[in-house]
């Protein structure tokens, strides 16, 4: 079965970086959806509702807690299956991806996540985000250069160990 | 020949542009080797990016506080209160393994209809066929292998079978749950068996999986067929 939940959390984890405050951002998340579900509107993704809803929790309470937000630690995103060595390179590059992506300011990081990794449209991501879709536009570019510039300079190390890894 | 804007060849990638745009692109893409390389390179981070990812859907959660908090919006940072006793932070409770409704009954039940359809999980797109890509793709099986079973193990009853299927790479394969049981330390785990063609190998597969104190499903797996 399907479930949105992991997709929520991953979501809040990377707007907050932090396993906790994106625990509590999900249950909150998913208890006002289930409260306010009539205001979902049909034909429309019930996932960019969910991750809109989460948004706005998390404004709510950085207005409210008046940002105290200037120590979070890296993203810890370490795959939690262990079937050895095999896998060990394209861990590697993975891993350092997430590094990547951890040193985007959260604006391009928020536009990355949606638009690549969770299929949103731009249209959908400005609307979660609630921003102009030039806006969005503009973020995901910089993301997404910043991305390239970043790989390509990594490029000639990590060929290295991926040649030599050669596990297929 | 005519230059893209970077946020372009970006759009592109992503499937924002209207037909006329891709087709210029696409044309430019032909007369200029570079341009293509470039736009796969962006097609190709969209995959690593995806993959990146892919682990975070695997975090186990705790068990839904349903009406934990008054309204989220005002009750918003009062929500820490309702954490289960214990240091702040980190702890989480054991899972509920039985006889609860999980979750997502709850939220089906709730508002109707609103459990994304299908038993396949979450798949992550990789992207291109070669090299390092098909070494992600067979990690993809056993990414979706993986969190098939972590959904099973967390949230179903003994009895339950699950089939998944990774479209990217044509494989699948179904998990059943035996039955649980509790070891003498207190530990919870579930006996599992699995069919499934991870790896291009049809295997037929016996396991207990222990959810360990960080909250995660320890695995052990025997071949019993292949």
């Amino acid at each position: 079965m399907v479930t949105l939940r992991p997709r929520v959390y991953r979501f809040a984890y990377v707007l907050v970086r932090s396993p906790d405050e994106a625990d509590d951002l999900t249950q909150a998340a998913l208890e006002r959806a289930m409260t306010r579900h009539e205001q979902w509107q049909e034909g429309t993704r019930l996932d960019s509702w969910l991750f809109k809803i989460v948004h706005n929790l998390w404004l709510n309470r950085l207005s409210a807690e008046n940002v105290r937000r200037q120590h979070r630690p890296a993203l810890s995103l370490v795959p939690t299956e262990e079937d050895g060595v095999r896998n060990a390179e394209s861990r590697l590059t993975l891993a350092l991806v997430r590094r990547l992506i951890d040193k985007l300011p959260q604006d391009q990081r928020m536009a990355l996540l949606l638009i690549v990794v969770e299929g949103l449209s731009y249209r959908e991501a400005a609307d979660v985000l609630e921003v102009s879709v030039g806006t969005v536009t503009s973020r995901l570019a910089r993301a997404r250069i910043a991305l390239r510039a970043a790989l390509d300079d990594e490029a000639p190390r990590t060929a290295a160990g991926t040649l030599a890894g050669g596990g297929l | 020949m005519v230059a893209f804007a970077e946020a372009t060849l970006i759009a592109y990638v992503d499937d924002e542009l209207d037909a006329a745009t891709v087709a210029a692109v696409e044309q430019a893409m032909r007369n200029d080797p570079d341009l293509a390389r470039k736009i796969q390179a962006y097609k190709d981070d969209t995959a690593l990016v995806r993959a990146a990812f892919e682990p975070m859907l695997h975090h186990s959660l705790p068990p839904l506080r349903m009406g934990a908090s008054a309204d989220p919006a005002t009750a918003g940072h009062d929500l820490p209160s309702v954490r289960p006793a214990g240091r702040p932070g980190r702890r989480r409770k054991p899972a509920r393994i039985t006889g609860h409704m999980s979750w997502w009954m709850t939220l089906a039940a709730a508002v109707g209809g609103f459990v994304i359809g299908g038993t396949s999980v979450y798949v992550s797109a990789l992207g291109t066929d070669s090299g390092t890509w098909l070494a992600l793709q067979a990690h993809s099986d056993r990414l979706v292998e993986t969190a098939t079973l972590d959904n099973l193990l967390e949230n179903q009853l003994s009895g339950t079978s699950v089939e998944w299927f990774n479209e990217r790479t044509g494989h699948g394969g179904v998990i059943t749950l035996i039955r649980t049981f509790q070891t003498t330390e207190g530990q919870y785990c579930r006996e599992f068996t699995a069919t499934s063609t991870l790896d291009d190998t049809p295997a037929q597969v016996r396991g207990v999986a222990c959810r360990s104190d960080q909250d995660e499903w320890r695995t052990r797996r025997r071949v019993i067929e292949s």
